[in-house]
């Protein structure tokens, strides 16, 4: 949530997990240079030994990072992983360029020609896969990467919109490729090497099969809480606008519930204290899914990176600044109903009221104190940052 | 009757909330069994690198020959050996750069007897010489290669008359690298050095395999006892650190093994590579 600029929030969970991060690959590199002692009769050359050691480690934690937004789909259990997501990014990128500045420099370095040219072009040909400049994949995966790391922080997401920062960031795939294939091509043709192939194929099957196996589930999804559209004729005689949204008892207390409507964008409906309220599921952030958040001291909190806002009116609250769009519900006879049209964002809607039964109790274990105020709060107890580096 | 709430009663994570215990519980395991799966990944990663090969770079310790020089087909010195033997040194620079732009122009030095100051490359008995950088701040040390008086008497050297032609498959590599410059100077991973360091005039070789799998060094130059002219090489870049095909006339200079190669087709062979 946005309204000043500071390089890092950081929070306890930050700083853990990038301590763990940072100890992770310390360790990593560290038994890739003992076991290039030990595993050779031979003194290693040190910094091939280093060439190989961080672009392994660079190519490992890339497929981390794509199993993590697919894993976070399938369990909520790995939203930790996924809240500090971007810290893991920069750090395969740094890794990823200092594996390429340790071959400029080795490689193509103290020669006739630059470094670039004599990486890139020295005896290569674009015709002969075997003589491929595989180096020219990595490097134009390289630059991808260059590009989402330095847009990574939340200033870009706002400035550039959060739809054309996850358009940006969606070139992760590409980039991907690029770099699978650069990895592929530069040791498909080494006599030894077969470790690192067959982990890299099994690495692309699980990557590739965790986001078919989170598509299909979402897909199931969507056909499960799937709404038709009110017809045409109904919908301007002002009869027919209302569509149903299943039950207030459908929906855990404080929690929320995704309807998916034709062509539309989902809409996340919330029960809380006797009320329904609904607004767009698409978080304002980086379009994290609302309606599978929670309310916490008032606000619906984004179960990605805890961005919160208002259920009545979408608006986060004071002094953050972000809105998505709300909608217009009512309940009969506990059926919500729910006026598929948004509202612009921000607007303010009453919320739809119903008795409260026995059972609607707080589903939060250790989330913390949640404030039992029937109206929303004038300030979230919780502001989850100011504009600043995020937290994926 | 009023209907039972779902009771999706799981945790929900918050960043900046303290951690839900289920998800404390599924870290304490998943976090040690990644870093675990890392160690893991790292050591069989780094056992699974190509062999780094037996070069030796003596960077650390700056030494003086005399001998004879001798400038084709590549720079290189004739040593007398204690036990009579020829000892022969490849000459290069530092760095990806022949010698032949320092030599060239020198009336006179080809068969001069000469002192030389720099560093020990050697491999499988090959042997190379780096140049030491002349220092012009240091007078004393002198420049890395100096004429000795006429009175030291020449190495004798000359190269042997070839052998029958014969094709051999193998790898051309920079002789630099493959001695012990970079490890593993030889294979994909290295073809762009490689190719670089010829294109600097480092001598290029070929590494094939006798009939009982022992490493061959051949020095590639023309059939008239010459370094590969540019025109030559351009002709072998592109298949620089591939296996390849060679066909040739085998002849010794020194201590070293040539091939003349009389017709530049070098094939890339899908069938054979030098190992490191």
């Amino acid at each position: 949530m946005t309204n000043q600029f500071v390089w890092v929030s950081w929070n306890r969970h930050k700083k853990i997990y990038d301590a763990v991060l940072a100890a992770a690959c310390a360790l990593y590199l560290l038994c890739f240079v003992v076991g290039s002692f030990v595993f050779f009769d031979d003194r290693p050359d040190v910094m091939v030994m280093l060439i190989h050691a961080t672009g392994t480690l660079a190519i490992i934690l890339l497929h981390v990072i794509l199993c993590i937004g697919p894993l976070n789909r399938l369990s909520h259990r790995f939203a930790p992983l996924l809240y500090n997501r971007r810290h893991l990014g920069v750090t395969m990128f740094l890794v990823a360029l200092t594996h390429a500045g340790l071959v400029l420099l080795y490689y193509g370095g103290f020669g006739v020609v630059g470094p670039i040219h004599a990486v890139l072009f020295e005896g290569r040909s674009l015709t002969r896969l075997d003589a491929f400049p595989y180096e020219l994949l990595g490097f134009a995966g390289l630059l991808v990467l260059f590009v989402m790391a330095a847009t990574s922080h939340d200033f870009w997401l706002d400035t550039l919109s959060p739809r054309a920062w996850k358009g940006i960031h969606m070139a992760v795939y590409p980039a991907y490729g690029l770099l699978v294939a650069h990895v592929a091509l530069g040791s498909l043709f080494d006599a030894d090497g077969l470790i690192g192939r067959v982990l890299l194929a099994v690495g692309v099957a699980v990557v590739v099969t965790l986001h078919l196996t989170a598509g299909v589930r979402e897909l199931i999804c969507d056909a499960s809480c799937w709404r038709p559209m009110p017809e045409e004729g109904n919908e301007k005689s002002g009869t027919g606008e209302w569509i149903e949204a299943g039950t207030v008892d459908d929906i855990p207390e404080r929690g929320g519930r995704v309807v998916c409507l034709d062509g539309r964008e989902r809409i996340a409906v919330f029960c809380y204290d006797g009320k329904v309220s609904a607004i767009s599921n698409v978080c304002a952030h980086q379009n994290g899914p609302l309606g599978e958040g929670r309310i916490i001291d008032g606000c619906v909190t984004c179960p990605w990176h805890g961005y919160q806002y208002l259920p009545h009116n979408g608006q986060s609250p004071p002094p953050y600044h972000e809105k998505v769009p709300t909608y217009r519900v009512r309940v009969v006879n506990r059926t919500i109903l729910l006026d598929p049209r948004p509202l612009p964002p921000g607007t303010p809607v009453e919320p739809a009221f119903f008795e409260a039964g026995p059972d609607d109790e707080s589903l939060f274990e250790e989330s913390g104190p949640l404030s039992d105020d029937s109206g929303p709060p004038p300030v979230a107890p919780h502001p989850p940052t100011s504009l600043s580096e995020g937290d994926e | 009757m009023m209907a039972e709430k779902p009771n999706r009663n799981r945790a929900f994570y918050v960043g900046y909330l303290p951690l839900p215990r289920a998800h404390a519980v599924f870290l304490l395991v998943a976090v040690p069994l990644s870093i675990a799966g890392m160690i893991v990944g790292a050591l069989g990663l780094a056992g699974d690198q190509p062999a780094w090969g037996g070069g030796v770079w003596q960077t650390d310790q700056v030494n003086e020959w005399r001998g004879t020089l001798r400038l084709e087909p590549y720079p290189m010195l004739h040593v007398a050996g204690e036990d009579g033997e020829i000892e022969t040194y490849l000459l290069v620079e530092m760095g990806k750069f022949g010698t032949r732009d320092r030599f060239a122009g020198a009336d006179g030095l080809d068969g001069a007897s000469v002192k030389i100051r720099g560093r020990r490359l050697h491999r499988d008995g090959r042997k190379m010489i780096e140049l030491d950088p002349d220092d012009p701040k240091d007078p004393e040390l002198g420049p890395a290669v100096s004429l000795l008086d006429g009175a030291t008497p020449a190495v004798r050297a000359a190269m042997s008359m070839p052998g029958p032609r014969v094709t051999l498959r193998g790898e051309i590599v920079d002789s630099k690298c493959y001695l012990g410059a970079m490890k593993p100077g030889a294979g994909r991973g290295h073809k762009a050095c490689a190719t670089l360091c010829i294109s600097g005039g480092i001598p290029p070789m070929l590494v094939s395999r006798d009939a009982d799998g022992r490493a061959v060094y051949s020095l590639l130059a023309e059939n008239t006892g010459v370094g590969l002219s540019d025109s030559d090489l351009a002709v072998i870049k592109p298949v620089i650190g591939e296996p390849v095909v060679l066909s040739g006339r085998p002849a010794r200079v020194g201590s070293w093994r040539v091939l003349l190669v009389d017709r530049l087709d070098a094939q890339v062979d899908g069938a054979s590579s030098a190992s490191p």
